[in-house]
């Protein structure tokens, strides 16, 4: 049994040695893992948020931009070391903790930690901010004349979610960005990452270190969340949309609230890009990666796939080329074990399409033997139909890619990120049309796990959303 | 296609249900009896043919029972499974419908016969151990309103076949008729005499909901017993079993061991019943389960896999019903359970899993669209 080293939770200048704690146990058999967790109380919270808030003040709000990049990118750095020991024990417990495979997890750290290096955090500053140092001084503000300083909240409350390992990373760099700093509430179904993540800060340099709080208590627990929004200047919730909105009802009046809730990405499959076996199976493998990345459980994993026809391999025949691809994808980085729930969805979702097939032409169902590794269903039908995930994809033909406005109408409040293969201008035209229906992101299709840095998530800034502006207007100007 | 003396099979099959529940069926007889049904299915039934074909699993390949092609039970909702013309069938069963009444699943029943027999011995086993008729209160609507209702045949042919006078339905086309249920059942406590209730899980809720309001209780007599049956899917309201059967205790002075739970489907041609009762009858004590009768058989498989989970872990059902001899034998069921010393528990439906991902499931989808 692997024994967690750092705790599952991350109180700077609290020592929990003597609160009550509770334990979240995952896994089955000798693959366990028992995370104990300190019972936290509205009162613990409470100090804690003051101990943040005094932190921030002292060590954060006038730390220059340089600096806290520079620590962000050392942490980072730490991360990519297969030696490092959080990593270790983050290697090792995640695939426990999340049932994705070891693999999975390994390429998804990687992958996503990647992403948080020096050179992108400061493409996102100016991305969003142009003259990143109005983070740290009066600025003079070009067009408008005066100066101007931006301003992050001075604490924020973090309510994670556990579908993607290594996500909370994000929002808490945002923070830190902004010079914020920040309580995370972890998620149940994977309370250790975030933690071990703030610990590292505090490992490198314990002034930033100290304006990072992580702990988990069960979502919607009135008074503790009480607590732990009050002093917020701002909440940013990740979760279904049931959740965010129940959490925004407790969010303080003042408080900013930004949530990113479920949403539904797809993909488009040109028929440019099927003119030969040879490219349509290239583009087929660009799909089974962007369906198969941590199991398809991201925001960005695309439920269907639409693919034109009038090229020279069908839609039919890619369905037959994707599946191959999920095969080669699923050998690579194995699809984790999955609830007896989820494994059941699967199965009698291929029980349907295996007789549905039997009398009609235009269904077809390709699947892993014997388990369920992946399943492609091919069917001529407009309706969107969301997957039940877990690496279950559907391919669903189109005369042409602009069908595929009318057909995703009734889902357009979702809509998230569309993987397109597709030439450049075509691209374009599509984008246009996407734009306007609610898409917040189009990428290529093996992009679609790894949105950037820089992206308006959800169609919003990461930075920009978070902060306020405080201008000096030139005596001239008046 | 093979010409298949189906008449010496129904023979065979039917003496088989008529020895009723109490004799064992040995694997060798359950195993050659169900190859023989399976190779009758095979032949006649034209969609489970090519399922079975695709699969490479034949009457040829098929040696045992455990390896007949089992059909996933959403199957009934695509295709027509039937192994004479749907228009030949005594009946038709089709599920409730509830979460999308286009596709209900269809059941034919090419006899009824064969239903009758396997429903019979096995409610009276679990139900009226004693063997004495009871008045028998019906909290279903009657068959002439719901024809294609497995459980509204199931209801009406019990209460023709066991019930003493005074047995009659309590809840009609315009709901539960509380003022009959009430005169019946202040009039067995006066009397004395036991009575037996049968309906489904939510009509008691709502009676029992109707006498709380009131404050209503009854002190039925000893010897009185309830039989439920199906959940609380798509319902307002939901109880746990020891909520129930809290409530009847409560409500109608009937003890948790005169309490059944009957799981069945329209799907299959045969129930699991708790044992419940049968013990309480036969003093024996042991955990609760609901039993197989002699010609079913049930694993709980790993859904990953389809292969049977270690003894004691959840799985999924998967029932073998040889009285669904017009139909498929082997059926995958989407009901999570557990096996036991005395036959399996059920745990409830594999539904509503956590969610893990960030995406949009299909329950939100579902509800953002009704909405």
């Amino acid at each position: 049994m692997p024994m967690a080293e750092a705790p599952p939770y991350f109180f700077p200048g609290w020592d929990v040695g003597t609160v009550a704690t509770t334990s979240l146990t995952f896994g089955t058999g000798p693959e366990t893992i028992c995370l104990s967790l300190p019972v936290l109380t509205p009162g613990a919270l409470d100090a804690v948020s003051q101990r943040l808030l005094a932190a921030q003040a002292q060590h954060l709000a006038c730390r220059p931009i340089t600096e806290i990049v520079e620590v962000i990118d050392c942490v980072i750095q730490l991360w990519l070391d297969p030696q490092y020991p959080y990593r270790q024990q983050a290697e090792a417990c995640l695939p426990i903790i999340t049932r994705y495979s070891v693999p999975m997890v390994r390429h998804g750290l990687d992958t996503l930690l990647q992403a948080f290096r020096k050179d992108a955090l400061w493409c996102l500053l100016q991305a969003e901010f142009g003259d990143p140092y109005v983070l740290d001084t009066f600025r003079p503000r070009p067009h408008a004349g005066g100066y101007t300083r931006a301003y992050g909240p001075r604490l924020i409350t973090h309510v994670f979610s556990g579908n993607v390992p290594a996500l909370p990373a994000w929002s808490l760099i945002c923070a830190l960005l902004v010079k914020s700093a920040s309580l995370g509430k972890s998620a149940s179904e994977e309370p250790l990452f975030a933690a071990l993540f703030a610990r590292s800060f505090w490992d490198i340099c314990p002034e930033i270190g100290s304006c990072l709080a992580v702990g988990w208590w069960k979502g919607g627990d009135v008074a503790l969340e009480a607590a732990a929004f009050a002093p917020a200047e701002a909440v940013i919730a990740y979760g279904s949309e049931a959740t965010t909105r129940d959490i925004q009802r407790r969010v303080p009046p003042l408080a900013r609230f930004l949530a990113y809730s479920h949403k539904l990405s797809f993909g488009v499959i040109g028929r440019e890009t099927l003119s030969s076996a040879e490219q349509a199976t290239q583009t087929a493998h660009q799909a089974a990666y962007g369906v198969s990345m941590f199991d398809q459980q991201g925001c960005v994993s695309p439920h269907l796939l639409y693919v034109e026809r009038g090229g020279a391999v069908s839609p039919k025949e890619f369905a037959a080329l994707l599946a191959q691809e999920m095969a080669a994808v699923h050998a690579e980085w194995p699809r984790g074990a999955l609830s007896l729930e989820d494994s059941t969805a699967i199965r009698h979702l291929r029980g349907t399409y295996e007789f549905r097939q039997l009398n009609d032409d235009e269904v077809l169902l390709f699947c892993s033997d014997p388990g369920t590794a992946w399943t492609v269903i091919y069917e001529d039908t407009p309706t969107f139909t969301p997957s039940c995930l877990n690496r279950t994809v559907r391919v669903q033909p189109v005369h042409d890619m602009t069908d595929v406005v009318a057909r995703l109408g009734p889902v357009r409040a979702y809509l998230q990120t569309a993987g397109v293969a597709l030439s450049p201008s075509r691209r374009q035209a599509l984008a246009e049309m996407l734009g306007r229906l609610g898409v917040t992101r189009v990428s290529a299709l093996d992009r679609m796990p790894w949105p950037r840095l820089t992206w308006h998530h959800d169609g919003r800034c990461n930075l920009l959303d978070l902060v306020h502006w405080t201008d000096i207007e030139d005596a001239a100007d008046g | 296609m093979v010409v298949y003396d189906v008449e010496a099979l129904d023979r065979d099959l039917l003496a088989v249900l008529h020895r009723g529940i109490e004799q064992t069926l040995d694997d060798d007889a359950f195993n050659a009896l169900a190859l023989r049904l399976f190779a009758y299915q095979y032949a006649a039934n034209m969609p489970y043919h090519k399922y079975c074909q695709r699969r490479g699993q034949t009457p040829e390949t098929v040696q045992h029972w455990r390896q007949i092609p089992a059909v996933p039970i959403g199957a009934f909702k695509e295709l027509t499974l039937s192994c004479i013309p749907p228009e030949q069938a005594e009946a038709v069963w089709m599920s409730s419908g509830t979460t999308n009444p286009e596709k209900r699943s269809k059941h034919y029943q090419a006899r009824l016969a064969i239903y009758n027999a396997s429903m019979l011995p096995n409610f009276a086993a679990h139900v009226l151990p004693e063997a004495v008729p009871l008045p028998i209160l019906v909290l279903n609507p009657p068959r002439t309103i719901l024809p294609n209702s497995s459980l509204a045949h199931y209801l009406h042919l019990v209460l023709e076949t066991f019930g003493a006078p005074g047995s009659d339905f309590v809840l009609g086309a315009q709901g539960l008729e509380v003022d009959k249920l009430t005169e019946a059942l202040r009039q067995a406590e006066n009397s004395g005499q036991p009575v037996c209730l049968l309906g489904t899980s939510f009509a008691f809720v709502h009676a029992l909901d109707t006498y709380t309001t009131r404050r209503h209780t009854f002190k039925l007599p000893a010897g009185s017993r309830i039989m439920d049956t199906g959940g609380f899917k798509g319902q307002s309201r939901e109880l746990t079993r020891e909520e129930l059967y809290g409530l009847f205790t409560e409500s109608f002075g009937v003890p948790e061991t005169h309490c059944v739970n009957m799981y069945g489907m329209s799907e299959f041609s045969s129930q699991f019943l708790d044992n419940t009762l049968r013990n309480a009858h036969q003093g024996r004590q042991g955990p609760l389960a609901k039993e197989n009768p002699p010609w079913t058989r049930t694993l709980v498989v790993d859904p990953e896999t389809l292969e049977p989970v270690p003894y004691g872990q959840r799985g999924l059902l998967l029932h073998y019903d040889l009285a669904n001899r017009n139909s498929v034998v082997a059926i995958l069921t989407e009901d999570v359970g557990r096996e036991g010393e005395a036959g399996f528990t059920l745990l409830g439906r594999a539904q509503g899993s956590e969610v893990r991902g960030c995406s949009v499931t299909i329950d939100e989808m579902l509800l953002a669209t009704q909405r």
